[in-house]
């Protein structure tokens, strides 16, 4: 946390004494380089699942692999719960030269001795509780709309309703004239149905398929090393494997979440450029716009990992190709210069009640696969989750002048709507009934509920060439959240560029503040 | 430091549930970018965590080692996309048009480099590591090779020298038009 403004005035003053008359003007200076430090949207998910590859990493590199068993015993399953991957079965064999390689399991000791048995997994992995009216609470919370952690970090530009053209962005002047943005104003013309009454909003539950930890320590050679039972029952919440062999899959696999996460560890050092030191090398291995991957050999690379690894993909729809790499290369003012991402991402959307879900900034939620543009190979499979969710009932919106409002924000609150921006207008197609991913992130309490909100998805018929506008709008029907979107706490909040900014009294720069030879 | 080189699980999980935020924070404001934030910090612990043998506590604090890799591999990844531009600090390269950064990141960072333009790149290494990064002069002493009396002499004079620069800023307009 930044300390107090004060705090930092009264060390700076301290520093130099010749600054006290000038208090308010170095207060005002200080508050305005802390105003621009920018929101560095740490996502929880990218921190768990680090730190699991660097604890099978560090497993890789020292301990475990000096103490792993040479010959372990066979035919020994574990019952581990995760019948639907025939890949990740064979990792919890220990049947000599078939795939081995258990690295790590994280074991977080929740019970005390003698507590409560270790869960059974009996439930199916997507099933609907029904609770009571409005039983999560708010849907909403302040920060929400604002900070979006695992929602794509604030959407992007397009998320807000107010983008930067590219060019204007890649110009070198310091402030951005107002006039220079461009705001997306969606448009739809047809006929919109609302809910009549409450509608059903989802949570996600936590999975809590914690399993008997004994049975995979009993299987190691670890156990000699202490005696596991003593500690009476323990649950497993996290678990990583990798496989061996070059280029390897690791799994990190999250009990409580219900979560598999799967990356291929690749030693990027061997990339034909790796060892580049200069432009012209490393123009030479630049990528091209003809080495992006087509939908066609996308989706083929992701369904035939599918295949490979047996994923059940029955709670998604088709495949999807996240190509924003093209509107940018579309809006880029030299083309010349753009350099193309190594990755390709393709996503199969959760279907929830057959209807498709999606994020806030209007893309897919989804199984998500990482493809390497060179290798040709997916490289990481994201969200292979459970969804089992509860439902509860919530106010449905009915105001249809609110809604439309929201449509023409693009389903966002418009943070900043400078004077004179220039507008271009989207058109959106007919919408589809859908469900709204929404995470909520309370800040204050440390916890967060992840829910799927029914939502009106309005795909855009057109692109306009300015503006960088999403490609869909998704708009929430819970009344408590187009009221919240709509809110003026979150509606045009002020970006003050150099108004603060303190005026001296006396211009005169004294002798001892002349720069050094050192640039001091 | 020791017990990570050991292959201590538990140890690795303090040492980065103490440092990762911080080093995700310094990467995310000279990148303006999760992504590129992201792929960095992976690669600092990983890179830690592969070199853990060589640290020597003599030579430096955790946090100073941890602080110049990060430095290090955040350059590396602006000297990749241009290799022949002389970096004096990724603050001259964080400002590319292939860079597609967070809106309102972006939109900060403009403001933030008009303010912060006329720094020499160590002054303003040490106005953010105090200012953004939050690190004590201590730590900023040791990040610098200065003392720590040279860190906050190297501070005042920066915050000084902005606040001149300022004020001339804006009184021009003034001047030219009376």
């Amino acid at each position: 946390m930044t300390p107090p403004l004060s705090t930092l005035v009264e060390e700076l003053l301290a520093l130099d004494p010749t600054l006290t008359p000038k208090r308010a003007e170095v207060e005002l200076l200080v508050a305005d380089i802390l105003r621009l430090k920018p929101e560095a949207p740490l996502r929880e998910e990218f921190k768990q699942e680090l730190l699991l590859r660097l604890q099978a990493h560090l497993s890789d590199h020292s301990v475990l692999s000096s103490l792993a068993p040479r010959s372990s015993p066979t035919g020994e399953r574990s019952g581990v719960p995760f019948p639907s991957i025939p890949m990740l079965k064979r990792f919890f064999f220990f049947g000599g030269g078939a795939l081995a390689g258990v690295l790590a399991a994280v074991l977080f000791i929740t019970l005390p001795k003698g507590g409560m048995p270790p869960a059974e997994i009996s439930e199916e992995p997507n099933t609907v509780t029904s609770l009571d009216r409005e039983a999560f609470g708010a849907l909403t919370s302040p920060s929400a709309l604002s900070a979006r952690p695992q929602s794509g970090g604030g959407g992007g530009e397009a998320a807000t309703g107010v983008s930067m053209d590219a060019k204007r962005m890649a110009e070198p002047s310091m402030i951005l004239p107002p006039g220079e943005f461009t705001i997306v104003e969606y448009a739809y013309a047809g006929e919109i149905t609302l809910p009549e009454s409450d509608i059903d909003v989802l949570r996600r539950r936590q999975h809590d398929g914690s399993i008997n930890v004994s049975n995979i320590f009993a299987s190691s050679a670890l156990s000699r090393l202490f005696n596991i039972e003593g500690l009476g029952n323990l649950r497993t919440q996290q678990i990583a494997l990798t496989q061996e062999g070059n280029d390897p899959l690791a799994l990190s696999i999250d009990f409580l979440d219900g979560s598999i996460w799967i990356n291929r560890s690749v030693d990027y050092r061997d990339r034909p450029d790796a060892a580049c030191r200069d432009e012209a090398c490393f123009q030479q291995f630049r990528l091209k716009e003809s080495d992006m991957l087509s939908m066609e050999e996308l989706t083929g690379i992701a369904r035939a990992f599918i295949a490979e690894l047996g994923i059940d993909t029955s709670s998604y729809g088709e495949p999807q190709v996240l190509d924003d790499w093209q509107t940018w290369y579309a809006l880029a003012e030299n083309t010349a210069d753009y350099y193309f991402p190594e990755m390709q991402t393709v996503v199969l959307p959760l279907l929830i009640n057959g209807k498709p879900v999606f994020e806030e900034y209007g893309e897919p939620y989804g199984l998500t696969f990482s493809i390497d543009v060179r290798r040709k190979e997916v490289m990481s499979v994201g969200n292979l989750r459970t969804h089992a969710v509860e439902s509860s009932s919530y106010a449905g919106v009915s105001d249809m002048e609110k809604v439309q409002t929201v449509i023409r924000q693009g389903g966002s609150p418009i943070y900043w709507m400078p004077e004179g921006a220039k507008k271009v207008e989207a058109l959106l197609d007919a919408p589809v009934e859908a469900y709204l991913h929404s995470y909520q992130w309370n800040e204050t309490d440390g916890t967060s509920k992840e829910l799927f909100v029914p939502a009106l998805a309005f795909s855009v018929r057109e692109m306009p060439k300015e503006g960088g506008a999403k490609k869909r709008v998704v708009i929430p029907l819970a009344a408590e959240i187009v009221d919240r979107i709509l809110s003026p706490d979150v509606n045009g909040m002020p970006m003050p560029l150099m108004e603060k900014t303190p005026v001296m009294e006396d211009l005169s720069v004294p002798e001892d503040d002349a720069p050094t030879a050192e640039g001091n | 430091m020791i017990l990570v080189a050991e292959g201590d699980r538990d140890a690795l999980a303090a040492l980065y549930e103490r440092y990762m935020k911080r080093l995700y924070n310094y990467v995310y404001y000279r990148t303006h970018q999760r992504e590129t934030a992201e792929d960095i910090v992976s690669d600092v612990f990983i890179h830690a965590l592969e070199k853990v043998h060589t640290f020597d506590p003599k030579r430096g604090n955790v946090s100073a080692w941890l602080y110049r890799i990060t430095r290090n591999l955040t350059i590396d990844h602006f000297r990749k996309m241009r290799p022949m531009q002389n970096i004096e600090d990724v603050w001259d390269l964080a400002d590319d048009t292939d860079i597609v950064r967070d809106t309102d990141t972006a939109l900060k960072m403009r403001e933030a480099r008009n303010i912060l333009q006329k720094l020499s790149p160590e002054q303003r290494e040490i106005v953010l590591l105090r200012l953004w990064d939050n690190y004590s002069f201590r730590e900023i002493a040791e990040f610098t090779g200065k003392s720590e009396g040279a860190a906050k002499m190297a501070f005042g004079r920066a915050l000084k020298s902005i606040r001149t620069d300022l004020a001339l800023i804006l009184l021009l307009p003034f001047l030219l038009h009376s």
